[in-house]
């Protein structure tokens, strides 16, 4: 069970990300779109005192939400059943996909419309559901766009980040039966309108994902400017949200400063333009609404996050994408490059939970810790520490690495392990540093001329004629 | 494994690890509600939707029928769905329908088509408006349906001035939203509009193109 469901080999990243930054188009139209992010959010917060606190309330508001986390889900699930929403559990992806459907077979759905909902990427739901040939299509603008040109999103909040004006315009006119090629923005957005609008009246089911649970009122929250996740929500018969088990507060009153945090680090926006919060399904005597709601519950390596003290902060998060914006990695490799449906530092921290530490450890080693997005975090989590852990539990010995995470050990090599612990000897102990120093300066002409990594980009390092000790003592 | 067995899994896991639970944190204190006057705190309102695009106008009571006339007919809009609360009042349905048509709602839901392709505009009361971020609030219920507030490429609200609070959390506890909220509680600050294609703003992507708020003066 558990099995990763892409194996991402790190060598690949690698190519990957060479491959976008030597490509001076992407390289440009990822630090236009960072830079615009970053200055709409900027915009949000001119004064820093009070976002300061508004932080220390949202991390303490989903930490005390972790420290209650089963508790609060337990009263979540009884009071949406209550309300008459039906809530299912699913510990893998394919459990998910599994329980989606029977949900659809039982009602002889045959056609899905889509909100966006990361968390239907990390199961592969629309894999799923071809291979049960229902048709899944996706509704987000971005998403549907992704969708249109066979890719997956780049990004957790602007899925198609990475396309230009230009390229969506061929790519509707190429793949959209009858329209004609148009790089008017507003023309684009009303073909995908028109295309959508038709499916929405039509689907069978409507999926989305989830921002926040409230358990103390069994409610759904979703952020939104389309109308797509509303449309999606309102119109179909049946409603089947997904998400993981950690996106659940306690208390209806701790939803508006996430809500703030949310949508002002993500998009900049004091709020979106619909906040839609669900409660039940349609009730006697209304006119519209689906008749039936469902809540998928997906743990997916979150109880392996849970149970880790310092790995739990990864639960904490909210989704925003600011670490993202803010990430000068990201920047630059953008989000495909990661392999992983989360890309940029929250995609580094909470993949090896999902998908194992083997397959993703590479991930926590591609940032140089400078903590641009601990800085933006809204809820404060210390994502630099996370990464120096995965990193420490990647190298460990396997043997005695111990079980926070899966795939512990998989980075280790005892040929390293043997030069690392030789090094911290040499500097340990003055003797066998003095010795190693002359031996170094007389044997220079023995250094070798490609050095791993460091030749790549550097001039190959040389040890000095003469030790500085030793010009210090005969200048 | 059953159902039963996935969950009992999951929060066995959970509960293993849990550790004792931190003090709630007070998130209502953060809010202090502003000193500012009621007139003050709606035109704050007006001022964030209108910076969001949405078109405000003012109305008496008594003018609010052919204020909606001439906002109908600048919109060139012939078919008004009409949610059924405000149907009750007589006065304001006979004002519009010397002009325009109106769809009976109860009708056009079970009717999905018109909704979709026929309709021009939906005409809907709201539940009261937050001034912070410039916010209608709309409660669904058996007279609220959900969908004149998304369907139809125009969306009219009717905003009475005496509704509007500071935030949003100021609402959720002077109407004791804890004790129970309704099947759908949604939160309208602009019209649809997307971002997603090179980050340029555009208007009425899935929902309405247009939102115009009518904001009633009670007194
Ligand atoms: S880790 Fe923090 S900044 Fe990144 S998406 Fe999550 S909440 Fe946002």
């Amino acid at each position: 069970m558990n099995q990763p469901l892409h194996f991402v080999p790190s060598d690949e990243f690698r190519q990957r990300a060479q491959a976008v930054v030597e490509n001076p188009a992407l390289q440009k139209s990822f630090r236009g779109a960072m830079d615009f992010l970053q200055n709409k959010r900027l915009a949000q917060f001119p004064d820093d005192v009070a976002l300061q606190r508004l932080r220390d309330l949202g991390e303490a508001i989903r930490q005390y939400s972790l420290s209650k986390l089963p508790d609060l889900l337990e009263t979540l699930e009884a009071k949406l059943t209550a309300n008459g929403i039906q809530v299912h559990w699913a510990e893998t992806p394919e459990d998910a996909n599994r329980i989606f459907i029977e949900i659809a077979q039982a009602q002889g759905a045959r056609a899905v419309i889509k909100g966006k909902s990361m968390v239907s990427e990390e199961v592969e739901l629309n894999h799923a559901l071809q291979a049960a040939g229902i048709e899944a299509l996706e509704s987000d603008m971005g998403e549907y766009i992704v969708q249109l040109a066979d890719e997956k999103p780049s990004h957790i909040i602007m899925p198609a980040i990475h396309k230009t004006k230009v390229e969506i315009a061929e790519l509707f006119a190429e793949r959209i039966p009858g329209v004609d090629y148009t790089d008017s923005v507003d023309e684009l957005i009303q073909i995908g309108r028109k295309v959508l609008r038709d499916k929405f009246a039509t689907a069978d089911i409507g999926v989305s994902g989830v921002n926040l649970m409230v358990a103390e009122t069994g409610t759904l929250c979703l952020v939104e400017n389309e109308g797509n996740g509303r449309m999606s929500t309102t119109v179909p018969r049946i409603h089947v949200a997904i998400t993981g088990i950690e996106k659940v507060v306690e208390k209806l009153t701790h939803v508006p400063p996430l809500l703030s945090l949310l949508t002002r680090s993500a998009t900049g926006q004091a709020i979106t333009t619909y906040v839609n919060m669900i409660s039940s399904p349609r009730k006697p005597g209304e006119l519209d609404g689906p008749d039936e709601v469902h809540l998928i519950l997906l743990d997916n390596g979150r109880t392996q996050a849970y149970a880790d003290p310092q790995l739990r902060s990864t639960l904490q998060c909210i989704r925003c994408g600011a670490c993202m914006n803010h990430c000068p990695v990201y920047t630059r490799i953008g989000g495909h490059a990661y392999g992983t449906t989360y890309p940029g530092p929250i995609g580094k921290i909470i993949s090896p939970h999902l998908l194992g530490l083997d397959s993703t450890y590479a991930l926590a080693t591609a940032s140089t810790l400078c903590g641009a997005c601990a800085e933006v975090c809204p809820v404060r989590i210390p994502i630099p520490d996370l990464l120096i852990r995965l990193r420490t539990e990647a190298y460990k010995n396997p043997a005695t690495a111990g079980e926070a995470v899966r795939g512990a050990g998989s980075a280790y090599s005892s040929v390293a392990m043997a030069l690392w612990h030789g090094w911290a000897a040499t500097y340990r102990y003055p003797t066998l540093y003095r010795l190693f120093t002359w031996c170094a300066s007389r044997l220079r002409f023995l250094t070798p001329r490609k050095q791993g990594g460091w030749t790549r980009n550097h001039v190959a390092m040389q040890p000095a004629k003469r030790r500085f000790r030793d010009r210090l003592n005969r200048p | 494994m059953s159902q039963q067995a996935i969950r009992q899994r999951i929060l066995e896991k959970l509960r293993a690890a849990q550790a004792a639970p931190l003090a709630c944190p007070d998130a209502e204190v953060f809010y202090k509600e502003s000193m500012e006057d009621q007139p003050t705190r709606v035109e704050r309102l007006m001022l964030h939707m209108k910076n969001a695009m949405a078109e405000v106008h003012r109305s008496s009571a008594a003018d609010l029928g052919s204020c909606l006339n001439r906002i109908c007919s600048d919109k060139q809009v012939q078919l008004l769905a009409v949610a059924p609360e405000l149907l009750s009042d007589s006065a304001l349905c006979e004002h519009l329908s010397q002009q325009l048509q109106m769809l009976p709602v109860t009708q056009c839901h079970v009717d999905q088509e018109a909704l979709f392709n026929t309709v021009d505009a939906g005409l809907t009361l709201t539940h009261g408006g937050i001034a912070e971020t410039g916010t209608l609030v709309l409660w669904s219920g058996d007279e609220s349906p959900r969908m004149l507030s998304l369907v139809p490429p125009v969306h009219i609200a009717i905003l009475h001035a005496s509704c509007v609070v500071e935030s949003l959390m100021d609402m959720m506890i002077r109407e004791k939203w804890s004790t129970g909220l309704p099947t759908n509680v949604v939160l309208i600050s602009s019209p649809s509009k997307t971002a997603d294609i090179q980050q340029t703003l555009a208007y009425g992507a899935h929902g309405p193109k247009q939102l115009v708020v009518v904001l009633v003066e009670d007194r």
